[in-house]
Formats: structure tokens, C-alpha cells, sequence
């Protein structure tokens, strides 16, 4: 009789410690599966990787591009950005209206408004007056930009850079341009 | 009578275990969860060697002839240095491409 209790008991036992092991083994597994199934969002990454191409693009040494400038001096209007700048906005998702957005402000420091003082004006961002631009991708996702980001209910909205920098054309006339850069990428890089 | 205490009170341990083992568990998938959600990466906290849009604006700095206007750059240059938008040092970026051009 008491053998028989003992391995009663001892059946118990073994049943406990398989239940702790799968619980334990399942909470591993849980673990690991949140802490890896959160993606990285690297869409601040990829937006300052595409500024940094278009500017290399742009302006090289701190020239601007000839392809820029057509045989009479003016802007190109039909400088192609994406073809120019080698960029592939193509991604995996089917039926994609595009993830991507990039434009390209520029603004001729030489011709700016007068009457105000220079040093002033140059520091203001908003220095220079707006002479060409050039943008491709998806123009929706441009609003995206406007509203403010680092909230939880935001994370979902397009990752924006903004970064400005200088060149010169051939008659050495200061340019300043604004790249704005905005990829949306959602899926892939928020959970 | 003996027994059955000796009964209730092993019970009772493996009772107690088994919940501080789930207490145990809880804690680590909650921190698991809040590692997960620590999984950023800043591209400005790491200092970069390059910055390719500050170098094209310090190269266009040394290519302006007026004085002036290299003045109304350098000016605008260091503000934003200052509000740290550039990923790189800028400082010795400016040394280096001087130096470099210097050298030319």
C-alpha cells in the first residue's frame, strides 16, 4: 500500500516538472520571439544614406553638377533625380503607391532679398531665394513630415531628414540646398 | 496526523516555488518587452569620420572667392555645428580639408 502511494506521488512529481519545464521553455520562447520580433526602424538610417547619396549627387567638391544647368545657364527642368542620382524606390510590397520621398530645395544666396542686413538674413534658415527644385517619389508622404513626430500614436507615420548644405555653380554664384528625405516603410520597421 | 503535516507543508514549498518561478518568468518577459522597445538606433549619437554634407559645403566655403560671403558661410556653417546637425567633427574636418587644399 505505501509502495503504491509512493509512486503515485513520484507520477505527480514528474508531472509537475514536465508542466514547469514547458512553462519555462514557453517563456523562453516568448521572450526571445518579443525581444527579436520588434523590428529595428532604420528609416532614419536609410533617410540620411539617400541624403547623403543625393548631395554626392548633386554637387561634387563643392560644384554643382553641370547636368544641372542647361546650355543657357538655367536650371534643367529635366534633370532626372532618380536615373541621375542612381536611386531605386522600387520596393517588395505589391501595389505600393511608394514608401519614398525625396525633394530638392535650391536657393541662390547671391540673389537674395535686399534691404535686410546680409550676415542676418544668411543665418536665418530661411536665407536665399528659392530658384529650382526637384522631387520624386510618392509627394504624399511630404505631410507626413509636418506633423510632429516621437509619440507612441506617430511611430506609424513616415521618418523625415531634412539636411542643407552649400555649393557652387560655374560662375561661382552660392547655392543653398535644402534635401528633404521621407521614407515610410512602415511594415518593415514598426511594430 | 505527523504525516499528513509533513504532507501539507511539501505541498505548500512546491506551491511556493512554482509561483516564484512565475513571478520569476513575468519579470523576465516584461523586461523582454521593454528591451525590445529600447531597440533604436540614433544616427547622430555615434560620431562619424565622414559627413559628406558638411564636406561639400566646407569645400564650397574654400571655393568662394568673396570674402564676404565666406564669412556669411562659416558664420552659418558654425551655427549649425553648434546645434549639432553635423554627424562628424566638424572642427577637424575644416583642418583637414584646409590642409588638403593647402597642400594642392
Amino acid at each position: 500500500m505505501r509502495i503504491k502511494n509512493k509512486h503515485g506521488a513520484e507520477k505527480i512529481i514528474s508531472i509537475y516538472w514536465f508542466a514547469i519545464l514547458i512553462i519555462i521553455a514557453g517563456s523562453v520562447v516568448a521572450m526571445v520571439s518579443l525581444f527579436y520580433g520588434m523590428p529595428y526602424d532604420v528609416r532614419e538610417q536609410e533617410a540620411n544614406i539617400m541624403i547623403n547619396q543625393v548631395s554626392n549627387c548633386l554637387s561634387e567638391n563643392g560644384k554643382l553638377n553641370q547636368k544641372l544647368f542647361s546650355e543657357d545657364k538655367t536650371f534643367n527642368e529635366n534633370f532626372n533625380l532618380k536615373e541621375e542620382c542612381s536611386l531605386i524606390f522600387e520596393t517588395e510590397f505589391e501595389n505600393s503607391i511608394g514608401e519614398y520621398f525625396l525633394e530638392a530645395d535650391f536657393y541662390n544666396l547671391n540673389n537674395g532679398p535686399k534691404g535686410v542686413s546680409q550676415r542676418d538674413d544668411f543665418i536665418k534658415p530661411s536665407f536665399g531665394v528659392k530658384v529650382f527644385e526637384l522631387s520624386e517619389g510618392n509627394f504624399n508622404l511630404k505631410t507626413d513630415c509636418k506633423i510632429a513626430e516621437g509619440e507612441k500614436e506617430y511611430k506609424r507615420l513616415s521618418k523625415c531628414v531634412d539636411r542643407e548644405f552649400y555649393s557652387l555653380d560655374s560662375e561661382n554664384q552660392v547655392y543653398r540646398i535644402n534635401i528633404l528625405s521621407a521614407i515610410r516603410k512602415t511594415e518593415k520597421n514598426v511594430k | 496526523m505527523l504525516n499528513k503535516r509533513g504532507q501539507t507543508s511539501e505541498a505548500m514549498t512546491w506551491v511556493v516555488a512554482t509561483l516564484i518561478i512565475i513571478v520569476l518568468l513575468g519579470i523576465s518577459l516584461y523586461a523582454a518587452s521593454l528591451l525590445s522597445k529600447l531597440k533604436i538606433i540614433d544616427y547622430g549619437v555615434e560620431e562619424r569620420t565622414q559627413d559628406i554634407v558638411m564636406e561639400e559645403s566646407l569645400f564650397s566655403y574654400f571655393s568662394v572667392q568673396d570674402s564676404a560671403v565666406k564669412d556669411k558661410i562659416f558664420g552659418t556653417l558654425e551655427k549649425m555645428n553648434n546645434e549639432e546637425k553635423f554627424y562628424a567633427d566638424f572642427n577637424s574636418k575644416f583642418q583637414q580639408i584646409k590642409f588638403n587644399l593647402e597642400e594642392k
